[in-house]
């Protein structure tokens, strides 16, 4: 068997066709945006905000805070979680519980101190989950740290605690894990309301064996089933018993993947691949070599073609001129050295882990963001995460995130360029770069379509890049709150994924003129009715959606009647819109915009929504509901808006009889 | 050539106060909840690490990154004359950015904690080029830079990732989540760079490199 070429010399010439057709002109963020230039401060920064109301700051306090430094990220803010009227934030140093009885107003009920970063929270009935991912992280929650590289006191993995008592949450559970957990996500189980899933995302080194039994490194060809690389740990946790969480599985959907296409571009067109096919065709006539190389077909150079037969038949042991029978034998051994070369890249550039994963349950699908990769999985057997699809692109540095619309027929992914704690997005720093890609899920399929960045150029003392955000329940609309650290918060409109748009924004100055102070939003999502805000150094931040010539009230006001009993942003759940007037006047607004409603339509359904809203009686009830009833019937069942208006109108007319 | 971590000389980790509200009691049931009780001004300030103090294994981390981020400025410094390639002008724009921003946000951490970002200037760290690899870059143009720029910018980062393990695997090193983070996004990001830059010398034709090391061997190449 003669020696392989190195991939790269089987690829000699290629060109790189995506990544020169890369925009040298891209667009740049904007310098006279009014959030380019606020000035700085801690707690009395300059403030620029549009289409949204700031109802309140709740700073850190206790051992959340180093008033002395306030940039310590021993105590930086983290994610967030929520149940009924309490509100969870992450903090490097512990949790901070806060009731949300009056929900613009969030007040402190107790803190759990207990380091090891992120902090990152989750809750699911009378538990609460967080991440721990830092090598000072403790099993007793003790503040000292683990100096000692191997040591039986430290925690990784996750902590489990119990919240019956709020104001004393007690630690009943830890799992260890062999790189930590920089996020997890909780995956209930359809067919098991009994067991809970935990998807363990760990970004950090391996641990010793010595330390946690089992912990292992590796590269696939080396260790691939033992190697604590390449997979998410799946943690099952017996509701009743929490105590005996643990991992049930090492979940290798990184393994094998196709060696990532640079960017969506990339991706050779059909007239593209019909065009090589025809140029090779003729090189072959010429007598020339041809291969298939990431789906296109290619011309062997001369000089590449010639060393491979040389090489040939040095190993049968011959020199001299190459033979006819050497060429035949060249032709044929061509697609199977191509696919050994192929198998070899897909091996050595697999990710070795996801940053974080966001699952879908209702629609049976996760999106993994896993270093080079942005990854769909199908979670319809949560224990055991399959994989899809995967994506690449070559403008992302970082697969850090991903967030589904409603209807999972599109994706947001983000790049965390830098891990945070960078300022890139500053005038120099490209649109495509520490963004997001956003995608059309088509067949269990990715298809890229855009990028959006916020669109204010930020200062050298910002670390900015996009981070955490969650769905606004816009009826008719997808709409994304998102955090951009000191970029502040976005709130843009991605209903057509090839246009994402800004909506609504608030930002503050640095933390600090002269001096890059970590700080800014980790994360922003919508709950009930608000938005709320985990500021780094600033605390909690609560915003209210106010219309706008981006937003109509009635949009608004359908978004506030959504209300969900658990949050937890790794977790997707349905946003299912409560029938309501204000619902069914957005749809018809929707519908008119979209020329699927008659002018006689629009006015008939305008006034009795009007009736509607101001019937008292049972009678004038029961009227307007049979009105509602005659104008669904109306409508046309040929397009989505008037048939979403019409199932408006029917459920509306459902809760006034 | 390569330079320990001074880790093996730290006797004493760094001191902590208790929190008041936090007795053995309570970190014996495995943590200290505190109601939302006094206000704050009343707490102590739960620092484990003052910003004034720097464990020394970590500072060493610090101090010897900085030179070796450097050179890899000096190698991205290269780029914009002796290749047209866009695709790799964008990767090395981009690691020279974030190369950039570390070295400040480094010596602004060593100069915060009284320490000299510029201790171990001039040295020659883990993965580190050789003046006759440097001088072998520069010299070259055109595909032929792009994959040597590779093929030792592989060479440099896999250094950096040896620097982020042995800071781990150091006593005391790595408790604070500053320190933690930083060492954990290197490791992240380079790792991600290496995967790119294989990629792209996987569609360029090998040229001859010059080995870290005196060719003792059977001349290989450097990375």
């Amino acid at each position: 068997m003669p020696r392989l070429l190195p991939l790269a010399a089987l690829a000699l010439g290629f060109a790189s066709p995506a990544l020169a057709q890369m925009p040298t002109n891209a667009p740049r963020a904007s310098t006279t945006d009014p959030r380019a230039n606020l000035r700085a401060g801690w707690n009395d920064a300059q403030v620029a905000s549009w289409n949204l109301e700031h109802v309140a700051n709740i700073p850190r306090s206790g051992p959340f805070v180093n008033p002395e430094n306030p940039g310590d990220f021993g105590k930086a803010n983290t994610d967030l979680a929520f149940q009924g009227q309490t509100m969870f934030v992450g903090n490097y140093s512990g949790v901070q519980i806060y009731s949300l009885a009056d929900p613009a107003r969030p007040a402190l009920v107790s803190q759990i101190v207990c380091a090891g970063g992120q902090g990152d929270v989750s809750v699911h009935g009378n538990l609460l989950f967080m991440s721990v991912e830092e090598t000072r992280g403790r099993l007793d929650c003790g503040s000292q740290g683990v100096p000692e590289p191997v040591s039986a006191e430290r925690l990784v993995g996750i902590r489990v605690f119990d919240i019956s008592n709020l104001q004393a949450p007690r630690q009943v559970a830890t799992v260890q894990t062999c790189r930590g957990s920089h996020t997890h996500t909780l995956v209930p189980d359809p067919n098991d309301p009994q067991s809970l899933y935990v998807y363990v995302s760990g970004i950090s080194g391996v641990r010793s064996g010595e330390e946690l039994a089992g912990c292992a490194g590796g590269s696939p060809a080396e260790n691939a089933e033992g190697s604590s690389y390449f997979r998410i740990e799946v943690v099952k946790v017996p509701l009743a018993a929490p105590q005996n969480a643990r991992v049930v599985n090492s979940a290798r959907f990184l393994l094998g993947l196709p060696a990532a296409p640079e960017s969506a571009s990339e991706i050779p067109s059909d007239a593209e691949k019909a065009e090589a096919s025809a140029r090779a065709a003729e090189a072959r006539a010429r007598g020339k070599f041809t291969i298939t190389w990431q789906g296109l077909e290619q011309v062997l150079p001369d000089a590449m073609a010639a060393q491979i037969l040389q090489q040939m038949m040095g190993a049968a042991g011959r020199t001299g001129e190459p033979t006819a029978a050497d060429s035949t034998m060249l032709r044929e051994r061509l697609p199977q050295l191509v696919a050994q070369q192929e198998a070899r890249n897909a091996n050595r550039t697999g990710p070795t882990s996801c940053h974080d994963i966001t699952v879908y349950p209702e629609k049976g699908l996760a999106g993994g963001a896993c270093e080079g990769y942005g990854i769909l999985l199908d979670i319809s057997d949560p224990q055991n995460p399959r994989r899809l699809d995967s994506a690449g692109d070559a403008n992302f540095a970082y697969w850090h995130s991903a967030t589904f619309n409603n209807d999972a027929t599109s994706v947001v992914f983000t790049d965390e360029w830098g891990g945070g704690g960078g300022p890139r997005c500053r005038v120099t720093d490209r649109m495509e770069w520490g963004a997001n890609a956003l995608f059309r899920i088509h067949d269990g399929k990715l298809h890229q379509t855009s990028y959006y960045k916020l669109p204010a150029a930020q200062g050298s003392t910002e670390n900015c890049v996009a981070h955490n955000g969650s769905l606004v329940p816009i009826p008719g609309r997808d709409v994304m709150v998102q955090a951009w650290y000191q970029g502040g918060l976005s709130i843009f409109d991605f209903t057509n994924p090839a246009a994402p748009r800004e909506i609504a924004y608030f930002d503050r100055g640095p933390m600090n003129a002269d001096d890059l102070v970590t700080g800014g939003y980790w994360s922003v999502y919508w709950y009930n009715g608000y938005i709320y805000g985990s500021e780094i150094g600033r605390g909690v931040d609560v915003f209210r959606l106010t219309p706008s010539s981006e937003l109509t009230a009635d949009e608004v006001a359908a978004a506030n009647t959504v209300r969900a009993t658990e949050i937890n942003p790794q977790l997707q759940t349905k946003i299912v819109w409560p029938a309501s007037v204000v619902l069914s006047r957005t749809y018809l607004k929707q519908a008119r915009d979209a020329q699927a409603v008659t002018t006689a339509q629009n006015r008939t359904i305008t006034a009795t929504l009007l009736t509607a809203e101001r019937a008292r009686t049972a009678t004038q009830k029961r009227a307007v509901a049979t009105r509602l009833n005659t104008a669904a019937r109306s409508l046309s069942s040929s397009n989505a808006s008037s048939m979403r208006l019409a199932e408006s109108l029917r459920a509306l007319a459902a809760t006034l009889r | 050539m390569r330079l320990l971590l001074l880790a093996g000389l730290v006797l004493v980790a760094p001191a902590v106060r208790a929190q008041s509200t936090c007795t053995p009691e309570h970190a014996a049931m495995g943590h200290c909840t505190m109601p939302a009780a006094p206000a704050p001004s009343a707490q102590p300030t739960a620092a484990t690490t003052t910003a004034t103090t720097a464990h020394p294994a970590d500072a060493t981390f610090m101090q010897m990154m900085i030179p070796h981020h450097e050179q890899a400025l000096e190698m991205t410094a290269l780029v914009p004359d002796r290749t047209d390639n866009h695709g790799f002008r964008m990767l090395a724009e981009r690691m020279e950015t974030a190369q950039r921003d570390e070295i400040r946000w480094m010596r602004h951490w060593l100069e915060q904690r009284g320490q000299d970002p510029a201790a171990h200037a001039g040295h020659l760290m883990e993965g580190m080029l050789t003046p006759e690899q440097m001088a072998d870059l520069a010299g070259k143009r055109g595909d032929a830079f792009v994959y040597t720029f590779c093929a030792y910018m592989i060479q440099h980062h896999e250094g950096a990732l040896t620097m982020a393990r042995d800071l781990f695997a150091s006593y005391g090193a790595a408790q604070t989540a500053d320190v933690h983070k930083l060492a954990t996004d290197i490791e992240a990001d380079q790792k991600m760079d290496i995967v790119r830059m294989r990629g792209l010398m996987a569609t360029l034709a090998p040229v001859p490199l010059v080995p870290v090391t005196p060719p003792s061997s059977s001349g290989h190449s450097g990375h």
